[in-house]
């Protein structure tokens, strides 16, 4: 089994190349054109890492037809090309607030049993970038 | 005077994007757009839990639980009772739940949090018993302190629901306050409607005031006000100088 600093660094490099290359341009675009950002709902399930024999890194098959029922575009249409299969579960939230318009990338994997997450926002509400922390389970 | 311990409320009778505080500075961000669909009073906040629809704003003092009074009212209409909605909740990613406002498996409304200790307490509607969907329903969910208890009530009947806590009350922490989701873990989405959410803090509307906001079912819009007998007047058309 990989340990959760490997998923973490295989993640992080996967999410570096993706929002630099793909989501921050293609939302600026989405933006100028929309006046909104684009959202992405999670595109594929939460890959878990068991505590089994497996030595590789656990990833899930994208689906990149999924949309918000009030949005046209889902992950093809807007140009966000992520690549057939990934390790963690990603969504792409946005938001409007007092201060602005925004939009957070978020990232999940499970890993022998708990479920992590990390978070990288743009827009005014800067708490919303979070590095990698448990997320706690309850009920 | 009358509701003087509200320290926010919300019309949610925006179209999109933050929703506004009549009282204090809490406006909530709009996450993943939250629509405008009819509420019980005027328009409502239109939540859709397959879209991660949710309204946000950051941890306050006023918002905050603790080993103090506090307390929630609104009206609620659910479209859907899957997933453990959380419709009103206040907690860390990291816990302990401040409190939440959710539905058991029974479709029932109920008030909860984690203790000190990490243990959850709840207390469920089931005077009122199981909530249908397309309904608005006004919720009164609170804490009293010296009682050590917590409450539920729907439709501000004669028999809410109450739970003892033993001294163990709720915490003051510091996670986000969000409206249509776990807040900040950002699971059990809500799909439905909200409408004129207040929140309380520091003391507990009264029978009378509570019966004012509800209105016999009517509601009522903020800046609330108690229905007073208008007796001050007319002595004067008689004459009578006492």
């Amino acid at each position: 089994m990989p340990n959760l600093v490997q998923i973490r660094n295989a993640i992080n490099s996967r999410l570096a190349d993706l929002w630099t290359n793909q989501i921050v341009p293609r939302q600026a675009a989405y933006f100028a054109v929309h006046g909104r950002y684009w959202q992405g709902l999670a595109f594929n399930a939460l890959p878990a890492n068991a505590n089994n024999a497996n030595p590789g890194i656990a990833e899930t098959a994208c689906d990149h037809t999924k949309k918000p029922s009030d949005q046209a575009h889902d992950w093809s249409a807007a140009g966000v090309a992520a690549g057939s299969t990934w390790p963690a579960q990603l969504r792409v939230d946005v938001y409007s607030g007092p201060l602005g318009h925004g939009y957070v990338c978020v990232a999940r994997v499970r890993w022998n049993g708990s479920v992590y997450e990390r978070s990288h926002n743009m827009g005014p509400e800067t708490f919303r970038t979070q590095d990698w922390h448990l997320v706690t389970e309850v009920p | 005077m009358a509701f003087d311990n509200l320290k926010a409320h919300w019309t949610l009778d925006e179209e999109s994007g933050t929703r506004e505080d009549s009282i204090g500075t809490h406006d909530l961000t709009d996450i993943n757009t939250v629509t405008q669909a009819a509420g019980h009073i005027g328009n409502g906040a239109s939540f859709d839990a397959a879209n991660s629809e949710a309204l946000d704003c950051a941890d306050s003092a006023d918002l905050s639980a603790g080993n103090v009074d506090f307390e929630m009212v609104g009206w609620v209409k659910f479209t859907s009772f899957t997933g453990a909605p959380r419709v009103i909740c206040k907690s860390p990613g990291g816990g302990p739940i401040e409190y939440e406002l959710t539905v058991d498996g029974s479709n029932r409304l109920i008030f909860q949090y984690q203790d000190a200790g990490a243990s959850m307490r709840t207390v469920t509607a089931s005077n009122f018993g199981a909530l249908s969907t397309g309904l608005f329903y006004f919720f009164h969910a609170w804490h009293n302190s010296s009682d050590q208890l917590i409450g539920i009530n729907v439709n501000n009947s004669a028999s809410p629901n109450t739970q003892s806590h033993s001294g163990n009350p709720p915490v003051n922490g510091t996670g986000r306050f969000a409206m249509g989701r776990r807040s900040e873990v950002a699971t059990n989405y809500f799909s439905g409607v909200l409408d004129a959410v207040s929140f309380g803090r520091g003391g507990l509307m009264s029978a009378e005031e509570l019966a004012a906001v509800y209105n016999g079912g009517g509601g009522q819009t903020y800046p609330y006000t108690l229905n007073l007998r208008r007796t001050p007047l007319y002595p004067f058309f008689f004459g009578d100088k006492r």
